[in-house]
């Protein structure tokens, strides 16, 4: 397993920039990291939200967006750095609930770009991840 | 003893925060002369900052500066007559309005509008723990948060002094025609013969100071908030009181230099 530094951390201390739009706080990864142009940067927020059908809120704020909508955007964000694995930590805190969590993993499969995802929760929460198709570890 | 101790230990503090706002320019003035800090989204910032604290006040700033100018204006236009000073009116409203009047006022406004506006933003963005974000994603706070807004005050100041010096000169036209029957050739000749190259210099090093600082200390003082949405408008506060503290200094310090 990665070290925690060398993971793209999505955290409910880590939240979203709220005077930027959705599509502004995916693009700022590539701006600063990549230096690529805010139009292209941009493109490829819009292109990457479409994939999840998300699109719509690509010009909406946190405020107007669910907490689902808000996870899934961290995600995409997390997606776009130059380390090599993404770890979400407690994903509860920021989702408030894990009823969904199945279907959200399922949408962060649809980002695949070889990046390896780790989940850290408390055994508490196993319940929610049975079934997953993914490696659950103690 | 309980006294000394006292004054001791708010010594050293006022020292210790002074000792660190002088560390923050010095590293904030690094960060201009690098050329990886102006990243696209820097740039971005940049742009919307400029937009936000100079072009969108412009009709507010440009009535504001014709009321209050064409009043000050006028009074000095009225008092230099009075007091038999109409030879040297060229030399009173040219340091008044651009050496003193224009970069003070303009100073002033920039740091209600957009000086409490920074100070509140950040305060925020430290509160909801977004300047954690961008430090976790390796985003440079200085470079992406305080450089374009640092830039855009100094800009903005600088061109709105300038702006406001204009309106302002404008306006005592208005003034010397109305009370002195005064044509435009000879209110121009007037200015022109009384305008130095170091009247200009004045006008640009003092607003580019009051453009730094206006930036500068709210930044500071909403960098430096407690975690609690409680403690936002203590910071705003703070940060205006010294901010005020440090336009007067400026204005003071100028002064000393202009009398030497």
């Amino acid at each position: 397993m990665q070290t925690h530094k060398e993971s793209a951390i999505i955290s409910a201390e880590t939240p979203l920039i709220a005077n930027l739009d959705m599509c502004e706080n995916i693009a700022l990864i590539k701006e600063v990291h990549d230096n690529m142009s805010t139009v292209d940067a941009e493109s490829l927020a819009v292109e990457i939200l479409s994939v999840l059908g998300l699109k719509k809120i690509s010009r909406k704020r946190v405020a107007s967006c669910t907490k689902e909508e808000q996870f899934l955007v961290m995600c995409i964000r997390a997606m776009m750095t130059q380390e090599k694995s993404v770890m979400i930590k407690l994903p509860g805190e920021i989702l408030g609930s894990l009823l969904h969590i199945q279907k959200l993993i399922q949408s962060m499969k649809k980002l695949n770009n070889g990046k390896e995802i780790f989940i850290l929760d408390s055994l508490n929460h196993k319940k929610h991840y049975e079934g997953c198709e993914c490696n659950i570890e103690k | 003893m309980y006294l000394i101790e006292r004054l001791g230990e708010k010594t050293m503090t006022i020292f210790r925060s002074l000792f660190e706002i002088v560390r923050f320019i010095l590293l904030v003035l690094l960060h201009v002369f690098k050329p990886k800090s102006y990243n696209p989204a820097m740039r971005m910032v940049l742009t919307k900052q400029i937009y936000f604290t100079a072009i969108g006040i412009i009709p507010i700033f440009m009535l504001m500066a014709f009321l209050f100018g064409s009043v000050i204006i006028g009074v000095v236009i009225y008092l230099s007559t009075e007091y038999s000073l109409q030879s040297e009116m060229g030399s009173i409203i040219v340091t008044f309005v651009i050496d003193e009047f224009a970069p003070f006022f303009t100073a002033l406004l920039i740091s209600l509008r957009s000086g409490a506006a920074v100070n509140t933003e950040i305060a925020i963005m430290s509160v909801n723990q977004e300047l954690n974000t961008l430090q976790e994603y390796k985003i440079d706070i200085i470079d992406y948060l305080f450089l374009p807004r640092i830039i855009s005050g100094v800009i903005s100041v600088i061109s709105l002094s300038i702006l406001f010096a204009l309106i302002m000169l404008g306006s005592g036209y208005i003034f010397t025609f109305l009370y002195m029957h005064m044509d435009f050739n000879t209110y121009k000749y007037l200015l022109l013969n009384a305008i130095d190259v170091s009247d200009i210099l004045t006008l640009i090093l003092k607003s580019f100071a009051f453009g730094f600082v206006i930036m500068l200390i709210p930044i500071y003082s909403g960098l430096h908030t407690k975690k609690d949405y409680t403690a936002v408008p203590i910071s705003v506060l703070n940060g205006m009181i010294r901010l005020f503290i440090a336009i007067f200094f400026i204005e003071v310090f100028s002064l000393i230099i202009q009398s030497l």
